[in-house]
This record gives C-alpha cells, sequence and structure tokens, in this order.
C-alpha cells in the first residue's frame, strides 16, 4: 500500500477528537497527557510559533481554512473546540 | 538629557489595554519616582516586560544616569544569575507579577537574596541588591544591550546616550516621525530593534501603544485596532505572522507606515507588503541594523520599496558604509565584501564582564557588521550572507558556538558543532547526549520554539590536524 493512501486510511479511522488531539501534541510536541488543559504560553512550545503550527496542523487535519479573529482567538484547547464547531467540525 | 518628558505635557504618551491613558506629564512624573528611588548613578539589571510601568521605570533610569542591563523577563533564571553576579548590578527592576497576573506561577529570575524591594509601581517592583563591590561605570556609558540574550551569553553592547540620540534621531528623520505618531509594541523591549520604536517615540513626542502581547493573541489585535496606532514595526518573522494571519487581505484603518528589520525579509513577502502598502497609503520601509550599532543602520525609502525588492536601503543620516576586502582594502561597487558601517550610532564596544564597564570607546565609530555585502553605486545596500557564526531564528539573533557550549555543558561528554541558515539552528552531536532531549534542552534554555532546532548524531566531529572543527566537513542538512 502507498505511504499516502496508508496515512490517509490511518486519518479516516481517528475520530475527531483524536485528530485535534494529535494536532495539539504534534504542533506543540507535547505528551497527550494534560492536553485538555493546555493555554497559549502555558508551555514553553505553545508561543507565536507553535501556534501558526498548530493553526497549519488545525487546518490540514479537518480541511479547513480558519479567519484571523479565530486564529487569535484560539487560546486554549478548550477554545478551540468552541471554534471547530464553527467550521462544522465536532469535536 | 535623552527624553524631556515633561516638555510634551497633557498629550498622550502610552495607550494601553483597558483604553488606559498616561500622559507626557504623567509619564515625567512615574519615571520620576523611579528616577528618585534609583538614587543616581550605577548598575541596574533590567527583566523587562512591555508595559507602561516599565517604559516608565525604564526613562527613568536613564535620566537619573543609572545604566540598564536590558534583558527579557522570560531569559533562563541561571543566565539572570549568571549576569547579577558577574556585574554585580546595585537595582533589579522586573515585573510585580509574573505573566497573567497569575501568583501561582512563580516568577522568572525572582527572588534574589538579599535584595530589599524599594518601589512597587504600576505593576514594576525595583529592588536594591546588596550586592558588594559595585563596578566602575565609564562616563559615557548608558546602556547595556545583549546581543543574544537568548543563550543567556554574559556579552553586552555598551551604549552610550550619544549613540542612543544620534540613532534615534536618524531614524526619526528616515521615517518622518512626527507626534500624531502612535506605534504598537510588537517587539520586546530589551530588543534594540524594540527598544529603537520606544526611543523614537519619546523623544519625538509621539505616542506607544503598548501591549506585551503576541501577534498570536486577540488583546494585540484589540489594542492594533482601537488604540489609535499609526505604526508598526516588525522583523521578518512577524511579517511572516501579519501575513498567516491574512493580514493584507484587510483595510486598517490609521495605519499609515510600517517598518521591517532584524533579518532580511524573504523577497516574496517584501514584494507582498511593498504593494499592499502602496495600495492603501501605508509607507513601508525595509530597514537594516545591529545592536552594535544601537539599533539601525539603513532604510529604503518606501518610494522605493516595491521597486528595489531585496535591498536593505541607503545609510541613515549621519553613517556611511563601506565594503572591505579580505586584506582591508576598499572595495568598489558591485563587489562583494565585509560590511563595515561609520557613524554616531556606533556602540563604544562591547562589555565581558564587570572591569569592562569601565572602558571608553573601543570602535571610534567604526563597526565591522560581520555581514557581506555589496553596494551599488548610487550606495544601496544589498545584504549576501553572515561571515560571523550566528543565526537568526524567528527574529532572535543566536550564537552557533554558545549553543554549542551549553548543550556540551549539559550533556558532559558530548561534543557538538552547529551549523544553521535563517531560522534553523543544527546541532550535530557526538557523544552521549540524546538528540531529543538536547533539542528540547536547546529550545527551553533559548525560549525559542523546537522547530527551530534540529539536533543530529554523528560519530565523531570533523576535526583539523590542530583541532579545529571542519564546518564544510559535516554532513550538509
Amino acid at each position: 500500500m502507498p505511504e499516502a493512501f496508508r496515512h490517509e486510511s490511518r486519518k479516516k479511522s481517528m475520530t475527531n477528537k483524536e485528530k485535534y488531539i494529535n494536532c495539539f501534541t504534534q504542533a506543540l510536541e507535547v505528551p497527550a497527557e494534560g492536553v485538555e488543559k493546555l493555554e497559549y504560553q502555558g508551555v514553553e512550545s505553545w508561543d507565536s510559533v507553535g501556534h501558526m503550527s498548530l493553526v497549519a496542523a488545525l487546518e490540514d487535519a479537518f480541511g479547513i481554512q480558519m479567519d484571523t479573529d479565530d486564529i487569535v482567538d484560539l487560546s486554549s484547547f478548550e477554545k478551540g473546540i468552541a471554534i471547530m464547531k464553527k467550521y462544522g467540525v465536532e469535536i | 538629557m535623552l527624553f524631556d518628558l515633561a516638555q510634551c505635557g497633557s498629550s498622550t504618551a502610552i495607550y494601553a489595554a483597558g483604553g488606559r491613558c498616561v500622559s507626557y506629564s504623567e509619564l515625567a512624573q512615574e519615571a520620576g519616582e523611579f528616577a528618585k528611588a534609583a538614587g543616581g548613578r550605577g548598575l541596574a539589571l533590567m527583566l523587562c516586560r512591555n508595559s507602561p510601568g516599565m517604559i516608565a521605570c525604564y526613562a527613568g533610569l536613564i535620566s537619573s544616569g543609572a545604566v540598564p542591563i536590558m534583558l527579557g523577563e522570560h531569559a533562563p533564571q541561571d543566565a539572570v544569575a549568571g549576569m547579577a553576579k558577574r556585574y554585580r548590578p546595585q537595582l533589579i527592576a522586573c515585573p510585580s507579577a509574573p505573566p497573567g497576573g497569575d501568583a501561582a506561577k512563580s516568577s522568572p529570575g525572582l527572588p534574589f537574596e538579599g535584595a530589599e524591594k524599594i518601589l512597587d509601581l504600576d505593576g514594576v517592583a525595583l529592588y536594591r541588591t546588596g550586592l558588594a563591590d559595585p563596578p566602575a561605570l565609564h562616563p559615557d556609558l548608558a546602556l547595556l544591550l545583549s546581543t543574544s540574550g537568548s543563550t543567556g551569553s554574559p556579552k553586552l553592547v555598551r551604549i552610550s546616550e550619544s549613540n542612543l540620540e544620534a540613532n534615534a534621531r536618524s531614524i526619526i528623520k528616515a521615517l518622518g516621525i512626527t507626534q500624531g505618531d502612535r506605534a504598537i509594541t510588537a517587539l520586546p523591549m530589551n530588543y534594540s530593534y524594540g527598544l529603537s520604536v520606544i526611543n523614537t517615540r519619546l523623544m519625538a513626542g509621539a505616542g506607544l501603544a503598548v501591549t506585551d502581547c503576541s501577534l498570536m493573541q486577540k488583546p494585540f489585535w484589540d489594542l492594533f485596532e482601537h488604540g489609535g496606532v499609526t505604526s508598526f514595526s516588525g522583523v521578518p518573522y512577524s511579517y511572516a505572522m501579519l501575513h498567516r494571519l491574512g493580514f493584507e487581505r484587510s483595510e486598517h484603518q490609521g495605519l499609515l507606515m510600517m517598518d521591517q528589520a532584524g533579518g532580511r525579509l524573504g523577497e516574496a513577502l517584501q514584494q507582498e507588503f511593498s504593494s499592499y502598502c502602496g495600495a492603501h497609503g501605508i509607507k513601508f520601509f525595509v530597514m537594516y541594523g545591529q545592536t552594535e550599532a544601537t539599533a539601525r543602520m539603513a532604510c529604503l525609502p518606501h518610494e522605493l520599496a516595491s521597486s528595489r525588492i531585496g535591498c536593505a536601503g541607503r545609510a541613515i543620516e549621519g553613517g556611511r558604509f563601506s565594503i572591505r576586502g579580505d586584506g582591508g582594502a576598499i572595495l568598489g561597487p558591485m563587489q562583494e565584501g565585509a560590511l563595515f558601517y561609520e557613524g554616531p550610532n556606533v556602540a563604544m564596544g562591547y562589555a565581558m564582564d564587570a572591569s569592562d564597564l569601565a572602558r571608553g570607546d573601543d570602535w571610534r565609530g567604526v563597526l565591522d557588521t560581520g555581514d557581506r555585502a555589496v553596494l551599488d553605486d548610487e550606495g544601496f545596500l544589498y545584504l549576501r550572507g553572515r561571515s560571523s557564526r550566528f543565526v537568526k531564528l524567528f527574529g532572535n539573533r543566536v550564537g552557533l558556538d554558545e549553543c554549542a557550549a551549553m548543550i556540551e555543558r549539559r550533556f558532559p561528554g558530548t561534543e557538538v558543532a552547529c551549523t544553521g541558515r535563517d531560522d534553523l539552528l543544527l546541532a550535530y552531536v557526538a557523544g552521549d547526549a540524546d538528540p531529543k532531549e538536547a533539542r528540547a534542552y536547546l529550545a527551553a534554555q533559548t525560549h525559542i520554539h523546537q522547530s527551530a532546532f534540529k539536533v543530529e548524531r554523528i560519530a565523531s566531529l570533523p576535526r583539523s590536524p590542530s583541532g579545529k572543527i571542519l564546518y564544510s566537513r559535516l554532513p550538509s542538512p
């Protein structure tokens, strides 16, 4: 099976919640444990650079393009769930 | 006197979150309290956060003859402690509460053993350290800036009051800053470029919209949209963030000027922002500077922003560039060589320890920038790369050798060689250090995002017979 395809099928089998958590753990390079409590600048890696990676990861994972207001509003894991809802993504 | 704050009276000096306005006379009064508490000439370590109180403290210390060493409030604790031990400051100023006012989180850099709080005003606490044997300060010395604060390097640039004044005057002229201008603090005040935004506005009697939030935070944009902001200054990474946020897709009422320094802006972004600004009546200035020149050395007039993509501009008023060959001979137009700058803003020199603070002007107005460049026949500057060993990571200047030394200290028995390019530092480790741990350590110590670092293990470092690392023989990235 080609690598890209396998990746795609793995992605499909994940729930939105799993994908959402993955975005945080990968973009911010943090363990999944405690991810629900994450806030902007709450960990070293969630600075403006980490934020750019996080937004890119979310857009990529859910096939959306976030508005400016939503990008700067994404100040915590919790807040992001409400923002995703605006784009029709239920976490 | 550098700033004559009281002279501007009731006009607004600082506008901050929540609609807070600080007039020039209020700022003068607040600065006066810091000056009074400081009590005159002496060394002061400032752990800076962009806030109205910190700006008042800075202005007060400078006017009282105190010499601030400016570091960021997030500077690693051991770097702050090392700095205090090495330079023996009599005063330490830092935010009274940790970021976000969350008292549960420990405040960085505090407490200092034996320090006595002498003033707590507008979110800034001023302590007398009680450290013995205060260093002798040269009469011209006014300010000490770190070139590479994120690695905790003790190396400082010694800046005089006439450096500060000359550079601020040239920048005010180059950008056409007037009293009606209001700049937002998008860069940290302990960074030479960020500080020059503040110095120029206070000197011109203009305004500052003050925030410590990043471009990725909503409060920054609330202030930007509602704070009467007319000008924005950013490093290349700031412009990358603006682009990501779709800044060019909207109108920005009231914005009249944008300037960029702190590294080379990619040509695509320069193209993008020069055309956006051109179409919206915003003056866009590409600039070039270094802490060793107080802040800035060159400016590209906004009329040329879109026609001279890739150009860093011409020397600011009072300054002059020359290109020198390997033997020191001055080269002609379009010949690549080492870039030198002469001007009244060239700092006095470096300091490595307290005894250097008594030194006079070592550089005598001439700076070897460490950059490679060409000048065209009209004196326009085109940068070609670095000849010295540091990289810019998201706008932060980071010494390659300092990073190597940091990993070697943390992981004894490891040898490290660092190379890099814009926004990537590559460390090759030979020995016991776990690459993943070393990478996390670099990010934590420098306070720069992990994605800027790559650490790879190799069997051994390539070395010359005399033991020098052969960077050219490292695996290509």
